[in-house]
């Protein structure tokens, strides 16, 4: 298991100089002048050029590719912001256990409501309450976030003020975005589980379990569920790889300076490349680490996965 | 054949299936017996019934989509289908157990062996864990496998080799019936014999009962003591082993073992029963094998035919008993 | 059965919809409660002069407190609170006058001697002397921050107190757009801080940070040290709370739910969440004009329609009616624009105000193309504006309305970075601009011409574009500070004005409102409008 971990994160190193490759790329060709946009309008063009030359931005694209790759994996620097010259790494790791703790949350409320709704369901087939959950996660995956985020607000911190509508002063703060931001990932896990369950319920061993006399409980949670484990876990690993870089609409709407803001607000919106390619190695960072992760659960929940990974060892 | 004070006995079961807003009509009012010890084989081809009878013994039929309509199941006095779930469960694996068919698939692919079956042994007894292990490793020490092999995972083995780890837990509670649903049917033959040496010799051991639900009659011969035939959710004929392979008398039993080819003769052609088994959404009014039979006439299409006596005391479900295939007289 | 599921649920969404509509009035029990929200321990009724916290809500972020960096919106805010610079402008908006600096004299054309006060100190104790001037304004052209920085030559430190500027070309307002570029801190402090002040700072302002939450938050507290004596402290530096707390809000309808629950006192609303505060007892009001206004700049080079088509150019501002873009994009909270930039501007001629300027005229523009040589339908022009609802609100509007005279027009909506770059390319026809540089000569330099910034400093800009050296030789009079007049401007916005080069639409208002119990006066304003939360007033 170790070796096959090693051989995982070695792997990463490729993934991440790939991804940073295509964004690079991408950026470059990208219309719309950093320079310009920093520069101002008022800037004269030597004013222009010297700031061009002051970024490196003068280089040709392999100077600029050249530069961009020895600073991030040789010496581990992102950068600094064209326009607030603070550090990219420096920002991110400050911002980072903001858009963590949103999205740890929303992973767990996912899981915590979401699987036992779907096991209800299956359980149920056709019945009322499957009817429900369906139709419930059929309206949790179309509810735009940004609407919920503000029908919330209305409701907990207008109305009701219970909660806080935006900033970042404690776990209150967390409530109403957690909940926006969760119900998506609420209706998937549900419905994932759900085709899951139904899937596994059918097997020969369910019935093997009943006719031993396992209570129907445990036949359920102990025997079905954790067959059932495994699109849920790649859902899970998937979701929060992705919410990770994707929370911007719901940090923006609740005043939190995450991630997501950062890159897309700050990056793309300011056109500052160091931030754009700072957090796209991050994320491809993140994401390799979510995935690796996700494939470990995969081995501790089902053995024959595990099994495997391990192959190698032994044939002798 | 009617023993007031009987081991197990099912009456007149009737069970349904509901599909696609059909009606499956899958048992048709069966009843059988069974003494202490005793093996009963059920044979039938696919679609009989068989399973359904198993399944409604232990009352395991999907909730939805099933239901045992009327009847009585009854082992040692207790009648089977009136117990609350919680007192059912406490018969599963216990009292009775099953044995399945598709050993690649009856076991939890994500649980170790050891485990499924000390699981059984927990759940009937006050025993503790280190305790069911223990009785885990015994069992299958006695199906065969090392006990070593304890912390294995289900893939890891061969199909036979998981289907004496079905036998190990079937029997690990000392159950008093064992309902074996074509347990070496997935099997190559070699496997097959040693696994029904198995089952024999734990059977005798243990004084099971057994219902051996097979279509083989290779396998009927070997383990058996009395015979049922089923077709289309109805015991046709039933007997002793003897009785039937000796005087086979519904025509369908009769199909059934000229369809065996002669090892002795020279043969060209095989000896299949012609037409199909009955539609179970629409069986036809009067005998299930009318259709099908030599032997029909009008009278049988009319109504349901009742169980006759044969000869030699066993009984049939024909009015035309007692006649060769060609309407002579035996 | 369902169908009946499908339309019950169909129906919950549509209710669940409106049930976002606003109410007119936030509950009146609110009020009770925001004493100790706001955390002011008076009870609100005025009765101290000097109030104890004020929490002010800011669109922008505030990402870092490093004096030395570009400016965003969030720091247009907060910096006069915490740092000063040379000179800066006045409460009218019109006017410079000195905040560290004591005075300035002109020595000649490009030269300028600056004297600051001798007694200057930062929060620290530190003494600001020349070194520190001087200091900062070479790390700032070092790291290119300001664009009027580059007129400068060189700076000499004459003594302690004492600065010469030499400049290398001197437009109207250069020197004071020089003095006002950037804040001053102390060298020693600076260099000893490891990061450049991102986090922690120490300035010479009326306010000190006592805490800051990048991209978050910000608190000030009132700088009981602070070295300017009361009668001499510039308007900027201004500063009656005790504790300021400017919290960043990015989301508008956000902005109008923290000013209900109390989480703030005062902010911009923008204009669509602003209805449930205008007459609302419980809020004082207060507008002001914004910067988000714009022009139509056309584009007059050679490849162009538009290229020494003045008919055209005119045919175009006459077929627009500003009266209609003002109730149609701006819900009436708008007043036309005579001119690019907003009157208040130093270099505004009043009289431009009353002017008529271009009222809208169909017929007139009908005839107009036709001289032009187009028929209707001949023409499709291609215009671009910055993407958000109000300026696609208006090019709509726009698009109509020179439909009615056969000019078919197609709007392409971009992000500010792509706007910026390509509005520049010479791809589009026409360009919706905003300029807001501090003197109407500058941005009529800067704003008129093709759709191109062109800077003095490539002159003659407007002989090689617009060909037009009768412009030429107007602007070069308003640009030159001994020449700059009332005659002058007027002459160059006459000129611009009758040759249709722009057509200005209209500038928007903008609306602040504060809870009744901070007895806010009068906010105070930036350049370009932005709340500065330190100069706010308020009533005894």
């Amino acid at each position: 298991m170790l070796r096959y971990t090693i051989k995982r994160l070695l792997w990463m190193i490729p993934i991440v100089l790939g991804v940073s490759l295509i964004v690079f790329t991408i950026l470059y060709f990208m219309p719309g002048d950093p320079v310009t946009m920093i520069a101002g309008a008022s800037a004269t063009d030597t004013e222009r050029e010297a700031l061009r030359a002051s970024l490196g931005l003068d280089k040709s694209y392999l100077g600029q590719l050249g530069t961009f790759l020895g600073d991030t994996f040789l010496h581990f620097d992102l950068g600094n912001s064209y326009i607030t010259k603070l550090d990219v790494a420096a920002e991110l790791i400050y911002r980072l256990p903001r858009t963590l703790l949103l999205t740890v949350m929303c992973t767990v409320l996912s899981l915590v409501i979401g699987v036992p709704i779907g096991i209800t369901a299956a359980t149920h087939q056709n019945g009322f309450v499957d009817h429900l959950v369906m139709f419930g996660a059929l309206l949790g995956v179309s509810i735009p976030s940004f609407w919920l985020s503000l029908l919330l607000v209305l409701l907990f911190s207008v109305k009701l003020d219970w909660l806080p509508a935006m900033g970042i002063g404690s776990i209150r703060h967390y409530i109403l975005p957690a909940i926006a931001g969760s119900l998506g990932g609420i209706a998937m896990q549900a419905r994932q589980t759900r085709s899951s369950m139904l899937e596994i319920i059918r097997s020969d061993f369910i019935t093997t379990a009943r006719a031993k006399g396992v209570k129907e409980n445990m036949v359920i949670y102990k025997h079905a569920l954790r067959n059932a484990l495994i699109p849920i876990v790649t859902l899970t690993g998937t979701q929060f790889g992705v919410m990770l870089g994707g929370t911007m609409i719901l940090e923006t709407i609740f005043g939190i300076p995450g991630v997501g803001t950062y890159i897309i607000t700050n990056g793309i919106g300011g056109r500052d490349l160091p931030i754009i390619r700072g957090g796209a190695v991050f994320l491809a960072i993140a994401f390799s680490f979510c995935m690796l992760l996700v494939d470990l659960v995969y081995a501790a929940v089902d053995p024959r996965i595990k099994a495997q990974f391990v192959t190698r060892r032994a044939k002798k | 054949m009617e023993n007031p004070k009987s081991f197990f006995e099912i009456n007149d079961l009737v069970v349904e299936y509901y599909a696609d807003g059909e009606v499956v009509h899958a048992v048709n009012g069966v009843s059988l017996r069974l003494r202490p010890g005793q093996s009963l084989g059920l044979v039938g081809e696919t679609g009989a019934g068989k399973t359904t009878i198993a399944k409604s013994v232990l009352r395991i039929l999907p909730d939805r989509g099933a239901r045992i309509c009327s009847g009585g199941i009854k082992l040692n006095g207790t009648d089977l289908l009136s117990l609350s779930e919680h007192d059912m469960r406490k018969i599963r694996g216990n009292d009775i157990a099953m044995i399945f068919q598709d050993p690649m698939t009856a076991l939890n692919p994500v649980q170790r062996v050891g485990d499924q079956i000390a699981e059984v042994v927990k759940i009937h007894s006050e025993c503790s864990s280190l305790e069911a292990e223990e009785k885990a490793k015994e069992m299958l020490e006695m199906v065969g496998i090392p006990a070593d092999r304890y912390k294995e995972y289900p893939h890891q083995f061969s199909g036979g080799m998981k289907q004496r780890v079905v036998i190990a837990i079937a029997l690990a509670c000392n159950p008093h019936l064992l309902l074996a649903d074509e347990p070496t049917t997935a099997l190559d033959v070699t496997i097959q014999a040693q696994v029904l040496d198995m089952i024999e010799d734990l059977k005798r051991k243990y004084n099971t009962a057994m219902i051996m639900i097979t279509h083989d009659l290779g396998i009927v011969a070997t383990v058996c003591d009395e015979v049922a035939i089923i077709y289309a959710g109805e015991i046709v004929e039933y007997g002793t082993k003897e009785e039937i392979f000796e005087h086979p008398s519904h025509p369908y039993t009769v199909g059934l073992f000229d369809a065996i080819p002669n090892m002795n003769e020279d043969e060209e052609w095989l000896h299949p029963i012609e037409g199909m088994p009955p539609d179970p959404t629409n069986l036809p009014a009067g005998c299930a094998f009318g259709p099908r039979c030599p032997r029909a006439t009008a009278e049988c299409r009319e109504k349901k035919i009742g169980l006759n006596r044969t000869e030699d005391g066993h009984v049939c479900r024909c009015i035309h008993i007692n006649k060769t295939a060609q309407g002579g007289e035996v | 059965m369902k169908k009946m599921i499908a339309f019950l649920l169909t129906a919950i969404l549509l209710i669940g919809t409106l049930a976002g509509c606003s109410t007119k009035a936030p509950a009146a029990g609110k009020e009770e409660g925001s004493p100790e929200e706001s955390g002011s321990e008076n009870t609100g009724d005025g009765t101290e002069h000097g109030y104890k916290t004020v929490k002010v809500g800011i669109s922008g972020v505030v990402e870092t407190l490093n004096p030395l960096t570009i400016f965003t919106t969030g720091t247009w805010a907060t910096l006069p609170a915490y740092y000063e610079r040379l000179a800066a402008l006045d409460e009218d908006m019109k006017t410079f006058s000195g905040q560290l600096a004591k005075e300035w004299t002109r020595v000649d054309d490009l030269t300028y001697d600056v004297e600051i006060y001798d007694y200057i100190h930062d929060w620290n104790g530190n003494p600001i002397t020349a070194d520190d001037i001087i200091f900062c304004y070479e790390k700032a052209i070092e790291l290119s921050l300001s664009g009027y920085l580059t007129s400068i030559d060189s700076i000499e430190k004459i003594d302690d107190y004492n600065i010469r500027f030499n400049l290398k070309t001197n437009y109207i307002m250069t020197i004071e757009n020089i003095l006002n570029a950037i804040d001053i801190v102390s060298q020693k402090e600076y260099e000893a801080s490891a990061d450049q002040m991102a986090h922690e700072c120490v300035g010479t302002g009326r306010y000190k940070v006592v805490e800051f939450a990048p991209s978050s938050s910000l608190k000030l507290k009132k700088n009981e040290n602070y070295w300017q004596t009361e009668e001499l402290t510039h308007y900027r530096s201004t500063g009656e709370a005790d504790e300021i707390e400017i919290i960043t809000i990015l989301e508008d309808a956000q902005m109008a739910v923290a000013l209900e629950t109390g989480t703030i006192d005062v902010a911009k609303i923008p204009v669509a969440s602003a209805k449930r505060f205008v007459d609302n007892p419980d809020y004082d009001s207060f507008t002001a004009s914004s910067t988000a206004y714009y022009y139509l700049s056309f584009n007059v080079s050679p490849d162009s329609m538009f290229y020494q088509n003045k008919a055209l150019r005119q045919a175009v501002c006459y077929a627009i009616d500003v009266d209609e873009i003002i109730a149609g994009a701006y819900d009436g909270a708008a007043g036309p624009m005579k001119s690019i930039a907003l009157p208040t501007l130093p270099g505004y001629v009043d009289k431009w105000q009353e002017e008529d300027y271009y009222s809208a005229d169909v017929e007139k523009a009908q005839e107009l193309l036709a001289d032009a040589g187009y028929k209707p339908g001949d023409l499709t022009i291609r215009l671009l504006i910055l993407q958000n609802d109000v300026n696609k609100a208006w090019a709509t509007i726009i698009q109509a309305q020179l439909a009615k005279i056969g000019i078919n027009v197609e709007i392409d909506a971009k992000d500010s970075a792509l706007w910026f770059s390509q509005g520049q390319s010479g791809d589009y026809d026409i360009v919706g601009w905003n300029i807001t540089l501090p003197h109407m000569a500058l941005n009529f330099a800067y704003g008129v011409g093709s759709t191109n910034f062109y800077t003095p400093e490539t002159q003659p800009a407007y002989t090689e574009v617009l060909e037009d050296n009768e412009l030429q030789k107007l602007l070069d009079a308003c640009l030159d500070p001994a020449l700059c007049s009332d005659e002058t401007m007027d002459g160059a916005h006459q000129r611009i004005k009758e040759q249709a080069y722009v057509y200005a639409l209209a500038y928007p208002q903008q609306y602040s409102f504060a809870r009744k119990e901070l007895h806010l006066e009068e906010p105070g304003y930036a350049t370009n409008y932005i709340l500065v939360p330190n100069t706010f007033k308020y009533a005894d």
